[in-house]
């Protein structure tokens, strides 16, 4: 013996749409109850790099004060994740820049070194953070094929273990993610938009032969930076050799205006 | 129930003792004379003002540092893992050799790597440090500097501002005695471990 709903079709359809009534209703409470609802559909980086979709800002209870962070955020920061350069395989290098306009380095996690990415002439190069290098040094072959390096002149330099020639070229762009070289200055051109590499690089056999990029003082003097906490803050300083890019402006002045709107 | 170790109180010790100077020198800093290499000078914060020595080596920074009762001039080195020492450094000091490979900007080296039990950067104290040297005799025209590389520089807070370099240990216990005793004296004489007094 079988039993049969006796329900008319109406009071069924009546018992959908209360159920759907209230689920919109409690949508609406909790869309209206969120503390950042006034800025959610704020856009936040207009112009310039990339930025990461569906960002949007969420107040943050630290240490007695209140601080903007962006979602997705990194753990316990206030960085706000601006570009994201591929490195094949769907990974990705993310560029971090924290709410003060300065740039987020990280450390190899095999050399413990700091890495700086930038586009040379457009070209994307990875570097390694070096104080201990005078200019900028491009070993990477398959980089320095990109860049087809004039070798206007010739310099000695040295490592730890070896004397050694290298040729000197020059760059019409250097881009490090945000901090472009400003080439209005005039000793801009021969100081800073210059790197050096091997003369015979195209010939080099030897499997052991270095194909690190180094980011030397004559590119690191037009910063100022602060390593803490394992990271490397970095933005340029007064000497004028390097300008923000208009995106990563915004983002400092729009997160100040925001700042500013929250706190009143 | 709350409980004070000897590390605590030290700290607070000298926390009040680089406030007080701090207070003395109207926030000026302190510059010592030093017998064997470069004077240094400290802010009133305990930052370690680093300066470029060298006319023909503008933009680098360079910093004395003792091993044994040698004092040796360093280059801040954020390209190097490690602190690495030139060859003849590593045997007058009698470093042991653990063969490894080391990554320069021209390719690779025969290395070895030992333990430093002490090493004194100017006035801040680091014990057990990993360090580097090559394996056989730099050629005698090369003349390397010693590095002071990212395994140091990692245990300090590093600032570079407007072209000049400042560090600061991480934790006030790691100022050197020696240090403190210069800074605790009334009129700020130094009298730094290779001093000819």
């Amino acid at each position: 013996m079988t039993s049969h709903s006796s329900q008319p079709k109406i009071v069924i359809l009546l018992q959908y749409t209360l159920i759907i009534a209230l689920a919109l209703f409690l949508l609406y409470l909790g869309v209206k109850d969120r503390p950042n609802t006034p800025f959610l559909q704020r856009q936040l980086v207009s112009t310039g790099l990339i930025s990461e979709q569906g960002l949007y800002l969420q107040p943050v209870r630290i240490e007695g004060h209140t601080e903007h962070w962006f979602e997705p955020k990194p753990k316990e920061s206030n960085w706000i994740l601006v570009d994201k350069i591929p490195l094949g395989d769907n990974n990705f290098y993310p560029v971090y820049y924290s709410v003060n306009g300065f740039q987020i380095l990280r450390r190899n996690k095999t050399t413990q070194l700091f890495m700086s990415h930038g586009w040379l002439n457009k070209t994307s190069v990875f570097f390694v953070f070096d104080t201990g290098a005078t200019s900028t040094l491009i070993s990477d072959r398959e980089t320095l094929a990109a860049l087809s390096p004039q070798c206007e002149s010739q310099n000695k330099t040295s490592s730890v273990d070896t004397i050694y020639t290298v040729c000197v070229s020059h760059l019409d762009t250097i881009n490090l993610d945000g901090f472009m070289v400003n080439d209005t200055a005039e000793k801009t051109a021969s100081q800073v938009l210059s790197y050096t590499h091997l003369p015979n690089w195209r010939n080099v056999k030897d499997k052991n032969a270095s194909d690190h990029n180094l980011l030397g003082m004559n590119l690191i003097k037009g910063f100022n930076f602060v390593i803490k906490n394992k990271y490397l803050h970095l933005k340029p300083s007064n000497t004028q050799l390097f300008m923000v890019s208009p995106g990563i402006a915004s983002l400092e002045l729009t997160n100040a205006n925001i700042q500013r709107e929250y706190d009143h | 129930m709350r409980t004070f170790n000897a590390s605590m109180i030290i700290n607070v010790v000298l926390a009040y003792l680089f406030t007080a100077l701090a207070t003395v020198n109207a926030g000026e800093g302190f510059e010592f004379t030093r017998d064997q290499g470069s004077d240094l000078y400290y802010t009133g914060a305990g930052w370690l003002k680093v300066s470029a020595l060298y006319d023909d080596y503008p933009d680098h920074f360079f910093l004395d540092a003792d091993i044994g009762n040698a004092r040796y001039r360093f280059v801040v080195d954020t390209g190097a893992s490690t602190v690495f020492l030139p060859y003849e450094v590593a045997k007058k000091n009698g470093l042991a050799c653990n063969p490894a490979v080391s990554q320069t900007a021209s390719g690779e080296m025969q290395s070895c790597t030992a333990t430093l039990p002490e090493l004194d950067v100017s006035g801040i104290s680091f014990s057990n440090i990993q360090v580097s040297y090559p394996m056989y005799p730099e050629s005698k025209e090369l003349e390397p500097w010693p590095l002071l590389g990212m395994d140091v520089l990692g245990r300090m807070d590093v600032k570079y501002i407007n072209q000049a370099l400042y560090l600061r240990p991480k934790t006030t216990t790691d100022y050197a005695p020696w240090l403190l005793e210069c800074l605790r004296t009334p009129h700020l004489i130094c009298k730094d471990p290779l001093s000819r007094d």
